[in-house]
């Protein structure tokens, strides 16, 4: 019975979620005199590199793709960077880093990584491919 | 805003599902304790109605720790927040250990404070106690703020925010009491907050109960209650700073404009409290005479899953003011915290607010 009610949930939060109803507004339990408990703060910081060279690239977009605030980045002129977001409770940080100055430092495709427990805390070292 | 549209309407309906769903459910998500019922302030609002000098002594961690074991043998502690609320839990010289024990058993834990105790030593502490989240209070400028708090403490609670706002890894937002003395001010605050670094701002109007009821100046009228949603729908298109309008009940086609999620009291759905004298409850709020139990003499968990059902099943709200309302399959008859023991009425209804504004 209980498999099924949660089968059912789930169902309804999709259906709902095509409909525009963010995830956060379905599972929200924040009381009057209470906090918002629907979310939390996540804060990377890494270097993106070339895979081919290893060389560090300058100018990527780095974007916290589920974070409830919008988040944005770029690399600096030494591959770092540092983002910090809001997600939801029950998700794990999806990046995107997106090549934004063409063939200047190279092209590189756009890539995603969802990061896992296992990466907080810890220095990423993204590798990008060459697009060439 | 025109009336409730049909796409709004559709998904009334299935969130209306959802709801029937959760309550088969529910599932124990998020736990208020109620540690303490001193408090430093003398708020002409409170709903607690508390004091320097309480009755009540502070309940011993060590009480809520066996609640909290007790919890873990059904829910996944690392899925349930715990709220420590008051009073004023910063009075509590313990509170850090208080965090440190509930973050030992693997829960989340936050508080919500006025935030005139708070330094950065005792931040610091509290941080390094495993403090998840933190809710600070302001309720106008200057004058209002100090008016409503019935003390000059609006210098301490900017600098506790400035301070709270630096710190990254912490779910934090500011709430005001919207009233209509700190109505006309609503911009000035959006303006200081986001200078501040505030990121998230939840207003709410005041109930009446606690002290509030007798204090007319704190109530909006309809029109002004209508405008305070307009004014957080602009701010929410305007994307400067994350401003909501706390679920305190139904407002028909802003539903889904002035917050993120839907309507929904999950007060004894998936909200449970723990008073300051042992009674097992939902939200602090909700008038005591609804408790379900004691920690000193019931199992919580038994009491959670085969109790609760006055607010689980609310068909009894139908009466009075809801008793021929078009909306109250998808209102369920407002805020649980709005309910009269006695009458069983309900205290005010946000959704008549707007009608009476002409606003649905």
């Amino acid at each position: 019975m209980e498999k099924l009610l949660k089968r059912k949930r789930k169902f309804l939060r999709l259906v709902l979620n095509i409909l525009g109803v963010g995830t956060v507004g379905l599972i929200t339990s924040c009381c009057k005199y209470g906090y918002d408990t629907t979310e939390y703060n996540v804060q990377f910081k890494g270097v993106v590199k070339s895979k081919d060279s290893s060389q560090t690239i300058p100018n990527i977009k780095v974007e916290l793709l589920n974070s409830i605030t919008q988040t944005s980045i770029q690399t600096d002129k030494d591959g770092n960077f540092v983002i910090i977001g809001e997600v939801l409770i029950e998700e794990y940080p999806r990046m995107r880093f997106t090549d934004i100055d063409g063939n200047l430092n190279g092209s590189f495709e756009v890539m995603d990584t969802t990061l896992r427990q296992s990466d907080f805390g810890h220095d990423l070292e993204i590798q990008m491919k060459s697009n060439e | 805003m025109n009336k409730i549209s049909f796409k709004k309407r559709l998904i009334f309906e299935l969130f209306k599902k959802l709801k029937a769903t959760e309550i088969s459910l529910h599932e124990l998500t998020y736990l208020f304790w109620e540690s303490t019922l001193r408090c430093n302030l003398h708020c002409i609002h409170c709903g607690s109605d508390c004091s320097q000098n309480c009755d009540f002594p502070d309940m011993p961690i060590n009480d809520f720790i066996k609640v909290l074991r007790n919890i873990k043998t059904q829910y996944e502690a690392k899925n349930i927040a715990v709220v420590i609320t008051g009073g004023e839990p910063l009075i509590r010289k313990d509170l850090e250990i208080c965090g440190a024990q509930i973050a030992n058993e693997g829960f989340k834990w936050g508080i919500v404070t006025n935030g005139a105790l708070l330094t950065k030593k005792r931040f610091s502490d509290l941080m390094q106690s495993g403090l998840s989240s933190i809710t600070v209070s302001l309720d106008g400028l200057r004058e209002s703020h100090n008016w409503m708090r019935n003390s000059d403490c609006y210098d301490k609670v900017i600098n506790s925010i400035e301070l709270i706002a630096q710190q990254d890894n912490l779910i934090f937002d500011v709430v005001t009491c919207v009233n209509s003395r700190n109505f006309k001010e609503l911009q000035s605050i959006k303006e200081l907050l986001i200078s501040l670094g505030v990121r998230k701002w939840r207003l709410f109007t005041i109930s009446p109960i606690g002290r509030a009821k007798n204090n007319a100046e704190l109530m909006l009228s309809d029109i002004q209650f209508a405008d305070l949603l307009k004014f957080i729908s602009a701010c929410r298109k305007e994307k400067k700073i994350e401003v909501e309008y706390e679920c305190e009940g139904f407002v028909g086609n802003y539903e889904l404009e002035v917050r993120k999620g839907l309507y929904f009291c999950r007060a004894g759905i998936n909200v449970a409290s723990v008073l300051i004298d042992g009674s097992i409850s939902a939200c602090p709020n909700i008038y005591r005479r609804y408790v379900q139990g004691n920690i000193y003499k019931d199992d919580f968990l038994s009491v959670w899953n085969n109790k609760f059902d006055i607010m689980r099943r609310r068909d009894w709200m139908k009466c009075g003011e809801c008793s021929d309302c078009k909306v109250f399959d998808w209102c369920t008859g407002n805020g649980m915290h709005l309910r009269d023991f006695d009458t069983k009425n309900v205290l005010t209804c946000q959704y008549n607010k707007l009608k009476n504004a002409g606003n649905l």
